[in-house]
């Protein structure tokens, strides 16, 4: 892999060739494909020299912003900004190579996931509620919510505590200053995760966390096998997030006006659809006697 | 030729049948017939002992060989494998429960995945790579907990369920990276203190995947929000896996079974687990909250089974998970017929639905009181090997074990008097479509509420199976 990186992207090394045969693959496209990625770990090679205390700035304000912030217009692409971030920190305790798989793991998340908030945003638009790109161009800077006020103080002494720990309980192995990065992502994770009840924001504030936790534990176990888990574990979790932020979204149908122009009352999600889908599989209508409960059929 | 691992075909198997399963999810027959087949070849692969090479033409198979993925070994132990035998039939059993009583679309794919995830993590060295499959899992189990319900907080038993298990991640992996660490150090006190915190953290982890703490969090929520049967599932297959993982642990490192710490925090979080469940159990108003009490009491009974190390523990925690499969299935498969049939689990609004369905009340009833303990049931046998163990160390904990299970049979009695009492009248109701069973339904509970109550008069064939498992283990030796 050094080899074809170092190239600066031109891969004149053809040793690749005879594997690309087992495959049946021409070397064209697959030099293509590999091109970009040789380009991409070589700047993720570089970017990893810079100086710490910019990389865990970048850190630090986009945990910040994904606290404070509950609209995924803004989130989501800082939460992208991090994963970037993470990979570069990454890159200084194990093989760029490896360390990519996580920006690129996280970034297929946040697609997922943005695709997920728009379908529930496009719902949400259809009943004439707030969606989030409307949240932005009508943003009332004269008004700062109680809440946001309420989780940044949360988030400053989250913050001090992470860096507290950083000091006390410095994380073991070589690369030693990614724990303030680790404890700051854990720290903001948690705090995400506990504030929230929407699923979007909850899973966002878990991938936080597990960012946290690869960057922890990755340069004191740098071995492919387990980066490359770790990538999978981020794509896994990120597909259930994804699918309960689209369940989330299509909560509110239930508080539509019925038939007779009075709102309904939200039923309980388990009620819909035993009232809908599974009671149409588990039972078969029939005319018989008056029974106790009102049918959903 | 070279002789297949079985470890290879326990996680590749269920992995194939779910392919099937998804594509078939349509016809309930076909779907429920692949996950049969799929859970039926392990058992018969699993039932050969480990040292077994199967003479299959062609691809010979080798039930204890090794298979070697990347420096990583997936083997069928000889302790491991009757434990894998009893998470596969727990889950034919679930599976074959769903099947004429459908708990969504994507339940029984899902299923599988999570089954075969859970055996690989029981079967993968070294564990740090367990806890990643674990995890896995719960991201699968997510889905599952939510199926294809929506609405208002709808989705919060999968996100506490996903969350709880993240949260055990840092705790295995954090012990992976103490005990790589206490291995290099020569000195034998030394060496006790550095595996102290690499025993606490798993302590930890395995006391937030068991659903122990923070307290009841993810139990009551899933069990309020899921389809019945999968968190039958999630309470049989992944916390009963969770369980085999845990007496593994004991098996492999002298320092887990030894350290006072670990005895002190399971002891600990059994005993809340245990008393929370039973508090609350007697006062609750909905099905679902009973079935959420049942799985917290058992969950803490199975947890302070752990502590003592006689063969009368491991088999007591061994035929509890058996038990719980089979229990918690048969409440289930009832619970969903009276969820399907009110849109609700409350015991004011299913007033007078036992005598509509009388099947769905006979399985709901059988299935709680298994869990209360109630004598002639299954349960009951698992509270008498809990009460053996216990009555000999910790009189105490057995009284609200017990007084646990009495708590429970107060619940079920309240819920049964209103199952069973005369409907209300409901103006405009006559001539209405009324829904009844599908063609199967009530023989698969009618089935299940024979085979759990057989199975409570003449528990043999089971406690042969928990014994055999116990027997295996060498640790309490």
């Amino acid at each position: 892999m050094s080899q074809v990186y170092q190239t600066g992207g031109e891969l004149v090394n053809d040793s690749l060739s005879p594997d690309l045969r087992c495959f049946k693959m021409s070397p064209a496209p697959a030099r293509s494909i590999i091109a970009p990625v040789s380009d991409l770990v070589a700047l993720l090679d570089r970017l990893s020299r810079l100086a710490t205390p910019p990389l865990l700035a970048g850190l630090t304000a986009s945990a910040l912003l994904i606290v404070l912030v509950r609209n995924w217009r803004i989130v989501l692409p800082a939460l992208i900004v991090q994963y970037v971030l993470v990979g570069i920190m990454l890159a200084r305790a194990i093989d760029p190579g490896v360390a990519l798989i996580k920006p690129l793991a996280g970034s297929l998340v946040c697609m997922a996931l943005s695709i997920a908030a728009q379908h529930a945003d496009t719902r949400r638009a259809g009943r004439g509620e707030s969606i989030a790109i409307e949240r932005i161009r009508r943003i009332a800077w004269h008004s700062v919510p109680a809440q946001v006020l309420l989780r940044a103080v949360a988030a400053a002494v989250v913050l001090t505590a992470a860096f507290g720990a950083a000091v006390r309980f410095p994380l073991p192995g070589d690369a030693r200053e990614l724990g303030l990065g680790a404890y700051i992502l854990i720290s903001c994770g948690i705090l995400l995760i506990a504030t929230t009840s929407e699923s979007l924001n909850t899973g966002i504030g878990l991938l936080v966390f597990l960012s946290g936790i690869e960057l922890a534990y990755t340069p004191l176990e740098p071995s492919i096998s387990v980066s490359v888990l770790l990538g999978f574990m981020t794509l896994f979790v990120g597909v259930a997030i994804a699918y309960l932020a689209l369940a989330d979204g299509e909560a509110l149908v239930e508080t539509e006006t019925d038939g007779g122009g009075q709102p309904r009352a939200p039923r309980q999600g388990l009620l819909r659809e035993r009232g809908s889908r599974s009671s149409r599989l588990l039972f078969r209508p029939r005319t018989v006697d008056p029974g106790p409960a009102s049918n959903p059929e | 030729m070279m002789p297949t691992p079985a470890s290879l075909l326990v996680v590749l198997i269920p992995l194939a049948a779910a392919v099937p399963a998804w594509l078939f999810r349509r016809w309930r027959s076909l779907e429920a017939l692949a996950a049969l087949i799929g859970c039926g070849l392990v058992i018969a692969l699993l039932s050969q002992p480990a040292t077994a090479t199967i003479p299959v033409p062609g691809l010979p198979i080798q039930v204890g060989g090794s298979l070697d993925l990347l420096g990583r070994t997936l083997t069928v132990q000889e302790p491991d494998r009757l434990p894998l035998v009893m998470l596969f039939a727990s889950a034919l059993v679930i599976f074959g429960l769903s099947w004429r009583l459908p708990q969504g679309r994507l339940s029984v794919p899902l299923g599988l995945g999570i089954l075969s995830l859970v055996c690989a993590g029981i079967m993968i060295r070294p564990f740090v790579f367990a806890a990643l499959a674990f995890e896995a899992a719960a991201a699968l189990a997510a889905i599952l907990i939510q199926s294809e319900r929506m609405g208002p907080l709808s989705t919060v038993g999968a996100q506490r369920y996903l969350a709880l298990s993240s949260l055990a991640l840092p705790a295995f992996l954090g012990a992976g990276y103490v005990i790589g660490q206490a291995l290099d150090v020569s000195d034998p006190a030394l060496q006790s203190a550095a595996y102290q915190p690499a025993a606490l953290l798993l302590a930890l982890g395995f006391a937030l995947l068991a659903g122990a703490v923070p307290l009841y969090t993810w139990t009551h929520a899933v069990a309020n929000q899921a389809s019945p049967l999968v968190t039958a599932f999630l309470a049989a297959v992944v916390t009963g896996a969770v369980t085999f993982l845990f007496l593994e642990f004991k098996q492999q490192f002298d320092w887990f079974r030894g350290s006072p710490d670990v005895r002190a925090a399971i002891h600990l979080f059994g005993v809340t687990t245990l008393l929370l469940g039973g508090v609350v159990a007697w006062a609750q108003r909905s099905w679902g909250r009973i079935l959420a009490c049942c799985l917290s009491v058992d969950l803490g009974a199975a947890l302070l089974m752990l502590n003592p190390e006689t063969p009368a523990s491991v088999a007591a925690v061994a035929f509890a998970i058996a038990a719980r499969g089979l229990s918690l299935g048969v409440f289930g498969a009832g619970l969903s017929v009276l969820r399907s049939y009110a849109e609700t689990d409350d015991f004011a609004r299913l007033r007078g639905a036992g005598r509509r369905y009388p099947l769905a009340a006979l399985a709901v009833a059988l299935g709680a009181f298994s869990i209360a303990g109630l004598p002639g049931t299954l349960g009951f046998v698992v509270r008498w090997l809990n009460v053996r163990v216990l009555s000999g160390t910790d009189l105490e904990v057995m009284m609200i074990m017990l007084l646990a299970g009495v708590s429970i049979g107060w619940g079920v009695l309240r819920g049964l008097f209103s199952l069973l009492a005369e409907a209300p009248e409901e103006a405009g109701a006559a001539g209405r479509a009324l829904p009844v069973l599908p063609r199967g339904a009530g023989a698969s509970l009618l089935l299940g509420a024979i085979v759990l109550a057989l199975l409570g008069l003449a528990p043999g064939l089971l406690a042969e199976l928990a014994g055999a498992i116990a027997s295996a283990y060498s640790f309490y030796r």
